[in-house]
């Protein structure tokens, strides 16, 4: 697909080399900086507003609590943040996704609908996977296709096969917000599923605060601290005046108290 | 990208491509209080500006001289969008799309509306004026794109499609000159074409890309509108092909350019524009102290043209640049409307202007020649090369099809 020239390339060689632009026109090529500096996060450059310390103890706190209460399911650990001095009406959206470098949801269900040899790979790997006919099969049924949204908790699909979806199911996975991510034949997929079970969403409506999962009580304190320092810093960056618009930040796990972080 | 730092994308500075620069002319303020601006259009009648305050205000585009408000829409004002001269139309989350004779004084000429008011957010007109397309926010479990017979005297929606997103509608696009061809981008990382040939939202679905991440603003590109450009609520850039819906290249987190040793700090995309006379992709994104930058946008790479500095004080949250004439307009949530041009001799006799050219000028311009000959004839090498590279684009896509 990147084969095809587009019009507003550089030449071939520049396109292969991201930090060199070959000048035709034969002058020097300008001066370019390699590595910019750590310090363009100004965001990081003032002070961090919470210690790692005190998040550690606080994910102490919480394992402790569901420890003390034990459950015959896993409960979800999430992070909650109150804002303040931004107003959704008027202030840029507050949407997005960031990818965690531990799994919070492990138990997240993946199938992919695969060409032959992703189906062969989903087999090896005791991954969920549907032919091109299996999906032929379903007719286009509404019914069938819903059913099959609900099956999973998200997609993967073979580059070649996306293309086919909107022919083969319609918009059948859209309105489950099931949309499946497209996998290439150089990509790992299990890794590929790894990564939608890493990356969680958060958007912000009309109130001023908002949850995300970051984990679970089974993960152990430095998985959880891990998670939860990388979502608070990528969130604080997305916010205009950083840490200024965070009034509260809570952890808890789902049937306990939460917990103060900030 | 393990503590929430974008990884540094490599930039190159390349002033060349925007000469004689743009400085700052004028600033003007939309009104007293704590206003937003949110949306800027212009022609050469006039300079039209949304705000927060649910007005929108007509301008004379050179002097700021205020002509007109108009005063309807009772919630947020989504967009707007000139059409023509003389016609205006503007979307809300009050559920309409007004339609406005700029000539005359009065209120809107035609209200199109939503039946159960529904939040929206975007729309457009296609190429043969015939379809007005608006998309709404997520209500209960829908998000719709309504659509209208703009040719009748009435409003009523001639159909709806419901099951394509499942999140707010932030984006509609028709192409630019099929008139059956619409593009519809939402939060729920979808980008969605359709023809609308049998007006069936299952048959006219063509094709989905799934850009991952909750969309802010898309648009065609291209001479033949063949490409499609994708900027996200957390400032990642991508491009896709619109035939096949496959991704060209994955920009990632557009603030890894931020560079200070170019003067470069960017921390929000505000949109992507497409100049046919170059044939270039440029990317206007601003910085949180009121910076805006305008970048080139290569296939692969990114390059900053210009640092425009002075002119605004908070987030830029538009910016309407005409690059033919060379006059761009910017507004902002520090209630500022901005001017920017490249005439030489005004910016010379403001001193608000000299100020800020003199801040906008990084250490890096120095090196680049500068007399007006080196400059005319850099901009000829570029159209030539230009001109070699589409002869070859051409032939390589007639061998395209002939496979």
């Amino acid at each position: 697909m990147t084969e095809a020239l587009s019009l507003w390339e550089s030449t071939p060689a520049a396109r292969r080399s991201n930090t060199t632009y070959q000048d035709s026109t034969g002058s020097d090529p300008p001066p370019q900086l390699e590595t910019p500096s750590p310090a363009y996060h100004r965001h990081l450059a003032r002070p961090v507003k919470i210690q790692v310390s005190a998040v550690r103890e606080s994910v102490r706190q919480v394992k402790q609590q569901s420890e003390e209460k034990k459950r015959n399911f896993v409960e979800t650990v999430e992070l909650q943040i109150g804002l303040k001095n931004y107003d959704p009406q008027r202030d840029k959206r507050f949407s997005g996704s960031v990818r965690l470098p531990n799994i919070p949801r492990p138990k997240m269900s993946v199938c992919i609908l695969g060409d032959a040899l992703h189906c062969d790979q989903a087999k090896e790997i005791s991954m969920e996977y549907q032919s091109v006919d299996d999906l032929k099969k379903l007719n286009k049924n509404k019914k069938q296709i819903k059913k099959l949204a609900k099956k999973y908790d998200a997609f993967l699909a073979s580059e070649a096969l996306i293309k086919q979806i909107p022919r083969l199911l319609g918009p059948g996975l859209h309105k489950a917000g099931k949309f499946p991510t497209p996998v290439t034949h150089a990509d790992n997929i299990g890794e590929k599923a790894d990564e939608i079970r890493a990356t969680i969403k958060f958007q912000l409506k009309k109130v001023l605060c908002l949850g995300v999962a970051v984990g679970h009580v089974d993960m152990t304190e430095d998985e959880l601290l891990a998670n939860i320092m990388m979502s608070v810093n990528f969130l604080v960056s997305l916010l205009k005046k950083h840490w200024q618009n965070v009034k509260t930040l809570f952890i808890k796990s789902s049937m306990n108290k939460p917990v103060r972080l900030y | 990208m393990n503590d929430g730092i974008p990884p540094p994308i490599p930039i190159t500075f390349e002033p060349r491509l925007i000469q004689p620069p743009l400085a700052l002319k004028q600033t003007s303020a939309f009104s007293h209080g704590d206003i937003y601006i949110f949306d800027i259009v212009a022609n050469s009648s006039n300079m039209i500006v949304s705000a927060s305050n649910h007005e929108i205000k007509l301008y004379n585009p050179a002097t700021f001289a205020i002509k007109n408000i108009l005063k309807f829409h009772t919630d947020t004002i989504t967009q707007i969008k000139a059409h023509g001269e003389n016609i205006l139309m503007s979307s809300s989350k009050d559920g309409s799309v007004a339609v406005w004779d700029l000539r005359t004084d009065a209120g809107p000429v035609q209200v199109f509306k939503t039946p159960a008011k529904d939040p929206l957010l975007s729309f457009d007109l296609n190429s043969s004026e015939q379809i007005l397309a608006a998309g709404t926010e997520l209500v209960e479990y829908d998000a719709n794109i309504h659509f209208f017979d703009a040719r009748s005297n009435t409003s009523a929606i001639v159909k709806t499609y419901s099951e394509s997103h499942s999140d707010d509608i932030t984006n509609i696009k028709f192409h630019p000159t099929n008139p059956a061809r619409l593009m519809t981008g939402s939060v729920d990382g979808l980008i969605c074409q359709f023809d609308l040939t049998d007006m069936d939202e299952e048959e006219g679905l063509m094709v989905v890309s799934n850009t991952g991440a909750s969309i802010n603003k898309i648009g065609y590109f291209g001479p033949n509108a063949e490409y499609i450009y994708s900027l996200s609520h957390m400032e990642t850039l991508s491009l896709w092909n619109s035939e096949d819906a496959d991704a060209i290249h994955q920009f990632g987190d557009i603030r890894g350019v931020s560079n200070p040793a170019m003067g470069l700090t960017l921390d929000y995309g505000i949109d992507c524009q497409y100049e046919p006379e170059s044939g270039r992709l440029y990317l206007v994104a601003g910085s949180n102290e009121g910076n805006i930058n305008i970048l080139h946008v290569k296939a692969d790479s990114l390059q900053l043209c210009q640092v425009l500095s002075g002119g605004h004080s908070e987030i830029v949250r538009s910016t309407f640049w005409d690059s033919k004439r060379g006059i761009l307009y910017s507004g902002g949530e520090d209630a500022k409307l901005g001017l920017w041009n490249s005439d030489p001799i005004t910016t010379a006799s403001s001193p608000l202007a000299a100020t800020a050219s003199a801040r906008h000028s990084s250490p890096l311009q120095l090196k680049v020649k500068s007399s007006l000959f080196e400059r005319v004839m850099g901009h000829i090498l570029c159209l030539i090369e230009l001109r070699a590279k589409y002869t070859y684009l051409l032939f390589f896509f007639d061998t395209l099809s002939i496979v």
